[in-house]
């Protein structure tokens, strides 16, 4: 752009205002890089899409682990019912197994053989023998076989 | 520009008072939560760990106690117990639960009674085993009760053989920890130590599955093994009971079978007993009916007496005067000190006079110049009184300290008394003259019997002892009670001699009634004047007993203290089950018969089977086993024999043969042996038809028991076991 004579322009501002130019030489005008607003939309969708990525693998894993904790849970139960099952059945055997103990009582054998006509062996019925070597057991076998 | 300098101002302002509000409540939630996460912060976990963590004590499997054989005595099972929270009940809900009485083990009135109480939480009924418990849950179940029933789990304590050593095992209470006997005295290593679960839970109670939880596992306790042969107390038990009923006693019955050589008890039994799986009931009848009508004060003082009574292992826990069984220690001390010698003799004229005081012997005409070995025969108290002269307080003192008799023995059992002698200082000789045959001092059975062991096993006093091993759960030996021998008291000679004597007592002396054929018995008789005594007339009568002679293996000590019969004497009384219970154990414990040819003369016959076989062949078959045949029919073979083959009968016991079977088995009444001497028995018998086997004593001995009672209708030449003993009249 080009100014007056400042002589020029000096006297005319004592008298008059000068007159502008006709042709105004614009300055030149940075220019600015602008995204277009489809990339702007794709860029903000990237982010949405891993923000939510990461929300549904957080979501995930801690669905995955409350579905284990829950198996392990069911498992616990099947256990602590076998326990209790394994208990219940444990204090049976016992039970049965003291009155089987009852039944093969002393007392009762006496009497239950005395009431068959069963008595004790005298002693002229046990024979001593005295083994000179150790005791062994022969097995026979049938000729058969 | 003013306007604009002024709204700044004014925002700046207005900034800075919200600011200073928010700082402030900053500040103050900041405080609060300084004050609890830090200041607070244990107390407050604290009250949450009380709020939301249970701890439930999870019980340790009780141990059990086992045999010498590992046969179980005692042990453990799961039950549950019925639990209702009264302050939940709801009215309409009391028949309901009414109901389930007769299930539980408890009474319609009990249970209504108990859900009208105000109170959060009641145990009713009886400890249930699986299979009722499931019916009660599905009582529950069905019937919507689950808001104010629950089953609790606990545990139950089973004795499978009742009665038997109940008196040394002991019981244990509701809390699972042992009361008496071995229980009591070994709890720590049966209790084990119970485990915890700790876990988080909500307000309802309800467990919360992903939050804390710890469990620290129970650890069972350890068993007990003991030295008690379960056979060998059957025998013991058997025995001692029928004398106790036979004779009428009425405070006590003891029997103790030691092994000589370790101090290990075999056999321990105590009357009046009890059975440990309902311990609390009253067994004895008389006391029973006393106790019932009784109230109030009286009534619960004499049931607390009468379980005492029965609870008690008067083995341990009771002492008595010993009698003459003492002579043992006594002869003992004075041959090992050389006070006398073994071929000293001793003049009984009927009594000796000691000071001022003059003490009868037994046998008022005196038993005139006699030996050691004869003095013990016929426990003749002059003598001992002189032998007891002879070996001086200090001596007589010391040997009873060195035999543990002013000591407890140690056993390993609670209750244990000791005994009440006179000291030295305070001995003098009337009192040394008393206490050398057993009179005016008191013992108990455990520490005679355990002085008794080390008389005749070579000196040693061994340590008495019950509990052999304790094992773990898994079966590993955890620890090991070995044979404790505390001191030698006298020398094996001297052990030897008094074996020969004892034996003496037995073949031929006082103590004939628990003679076995084919097996070297010894033993002294023993019948106290019992000081204690209401009537004054009191006695108690005893056997101790070693056997073989020749090795000892086992003593056995029985005493029945007040026996009401016309001759208490222990000879008479205790003998004869004394010779019963070593003809038993005996045999079992290995111990093989040697019969004299005197004895083997004497054993029985089987009958043998002549069934089928003409007259002449089995009378034949007959003849030659030694018995004597009666041919019943006019048949040429036999069709049946009395008795049956295999039957025992004595040598020339007559076999019945029946040859036709138009001839009916003829039948004679059998008649009353009691009292009789065995040749009179043996006439009545053959009179009657029938054959007769001879138990017990033969010599100078009356029946006293017989197999088939008086008066039963039974078939010719039927065997009857007629027991005989000796009444044996000396103290």
């Amino acid at each position: 752009m080009r100014y007056q004579n400042t002589s020029n322009a000096v006297a005319t501002a004592t008298t008059a205002a000068p007159a502008r130019r006709a042709t105004v030489t614009r300055l030149p005008v940075k220019r600015v890089r602008t995204r277009s607003k489809a990339r702007t939309k794709s860029r903000v969708n990237t982010k949405v899409l891993a923000v939510v990525g990461v929300f549904v693998f957080f979501v995930g894993m801690w669905a995955f682990n409350l579905g284990t904790r829950v198996s392990i849970a069911e498992v616990k139960a099947q256990i602590t019912e076998c326990d209790k099952q394994i208990e219940s059945l444990d204090s049976n055997k016992v039970t049965l197994e003291m009155q089987l103990e009852s039944l093969y009582s002393f007392e009762n054998i006496e009497e239950k053989a005395k009431s068959f006509g069963m008595m004790k062996s005298t002693d002229a019925q046990v024979k001593y023998i005295n083994l000179r070597s150790k005791d062994k057991a022969e097995i026979v076998k049938d000729d058969k076989e | 520009m003013k306007k604009a300098k002024s709204a700044v101002k004014m925002l700046w302002s207005r900034s800075l008072i919200t600011f200073t509000i928010m700082l402030v409540i900053f500040a103050y939630v900041f405080f609060v939560l300084f004050q609890h996460t830090i200041i607070n912060a244990d107390q407050l976990r604290q009250q949450a760990e009380n709020q939301q963590l249970s701890d439930v004590e999870v019980q340790a499997k009780r141990g059990n106690i086992y045999d010498c054989k590992m046969n179980v005595l005692a042990t453990s099972a799961t039950v549950w117990q019925t639990v209702i929270r009264p302050s939940a009940v709801q009215e309409e809900d009391i028949n309901l639960i009414a109901g389930l009485s007769s299930l539980i083990g408890t009474t319609a009135e009990k249970l209504t009674e108990t859900c009208k109480e105000k109170i959060s939480y009641a145990r009713v009924g009886k400890k249930l085993e699986s299979e009722t418990t499931e019916k009660v849950r599905e009582y529950i179940d069905k019937n919507k009760l689950t808001y104010c029933i629950d089953l609790e789990e606990t545990s139950k304590r089973y004795y499978p053989n009742d009665n038997l050593v109940s008196t040394v095992i002991g019981f244990t209470g509701t809390d699972g920890d042992g009361l008496e006997g071995l229980e009591y005295e070994y709890n720590d290593y049966l209790a084990g130590e119970n485990g915890r679960i700790v876990a988080a839970r909500d307000s309802t109670g309800g467990e919360m599955p992903f939050a804390y939880e710890k469990i620290v596992d129970a650890k069972a306790g350890d068993s007990v093994v003991t030295t008690i042969d379960e056979y060998i107390q059957y025998v013991v038990e058997k025995y001692l009971n029928q004398a106790v009923e036979q004779n009428g006693v009425k405070e006590r019955g003891c029997c103790i079978v030691m092994d000589v050589n370790t101090g290990g008890i075999l056999a321990m039994a105590s009357k009046p007993d009890f059975n440990p799986n309902e311990p609390f009931a009253i067994y004895d009848a008389e006391t029973k009916k006393k106790t019932d009508s009784l109230t109030g004060d009286a009534k619960s003082n004499a049931i607390a007496e009468a379980r005492s009574k029965q609870w008690r292992n008067k083995c341990v826990s009771d002492t008595y005067e010993p009698g003459s069984v003492f002579k043992i220690i006594t002869g003992s001390a004075a041959i090992e000190e050389n006070a006398i010698s073994l071929k000293d003799s001793y003049y009984c004229p009927g009594y000796i006079t000691i000071a001022d005081r003059t003490i009868h012997c037994h046998n008022s005409d005196g038993h005139g110049t006699q030996s050691l070995a004869e003095a013990y025969m016929n426990s003749c108290n002059p003598a001992f009184i002189s032998i007891g002269q002879k070996l001086g307080v200090t001596r007589f003192t010391n040997y009873r300290k060195a035999f543990g008799l002013e000591n407890l023995t140690g056993i390993d059992l609670p209750g244990e008394t000791t005994s009440i002698v006179h000291e030295a200082s305070s001995m003098g000789a009337v009192e040394l003259a008393s206490e050398s045959f057993g009179q005016s001092f008191s013992i108990t059975p455990i520490q005679l019997i355990t002085a008794v062991s080390a008389a005749v096993n070579g000196g040693y006093l061994y340590q008495p002892h019950i509990a052999k091993q304790i094992i773990d759960a898994n079966g590993n030996i955890v620890k090991n009670f070995e044979a404790q021998a505390k001191r030698q008291v006298i020398s094996a000679e001297t052990s030897k001699n008094i074996c020969e004597f004892l034996n003496k007592v037995v073949s031929d002396g006082t103590g004939k009634n628990a003679y076995v054929a084919g097996f070297r018995v010894g033993g002294k008789t023993g019948t106290s004047e019992k000081l204690s005594s209401e009537s004054g007339e009191g006695r108690i009568a005893s056997f101790g007993a070693v056997a073989p002679t020749d090795a000892p293996q086992i003593a056995v000590l029985m005493l029945l203290d007040e026996p009401s019969v016309a001759n208490p004497y222990g000879g008479t009384l205790c003998g004869p089950p004394v010779g019963k219970i070593l003809e038993e154990i005996l045999p079992y414990l290995g111990v093989s018969p040697e019969y004299t040819a005197e004895e083997a003369e004497k054993l029985a016959i089987e009958t043998p089977d002549v069934s089928g076989k003409s007259v002449s062949d089995a009378e034949k078959i007959i003849g030659d086993k030694g018995l004597k045949a009666a041919v019943i029919g006019e048949g040429e073979k036999v069709v049946k024999q009395v008795p049956q083959s295999g039957a025992q009968i004595p040598h020339e016991g007559k076999v019945i043969i029946y040859t036709d079977n138009s001839t009916e088995s003829e039948k004679v009444t059998v008649p009353d042996f009691s009292g009789m001497t065995v040749s009179e028995a043996n006439e009545l018998a053959v009179n009657s038809g029938l054959n007769i086997m001879l138990a017990g004593a033969m010599d100078s001995s009356t029946a006293y028991n017989q197999s088939v009672a008086k008066e039963t209708e039974v078939e010719r030449g039927t065997v009857i076991t007629v027991s005989f003993r000796e009444n044996v009249t000396v103290e």
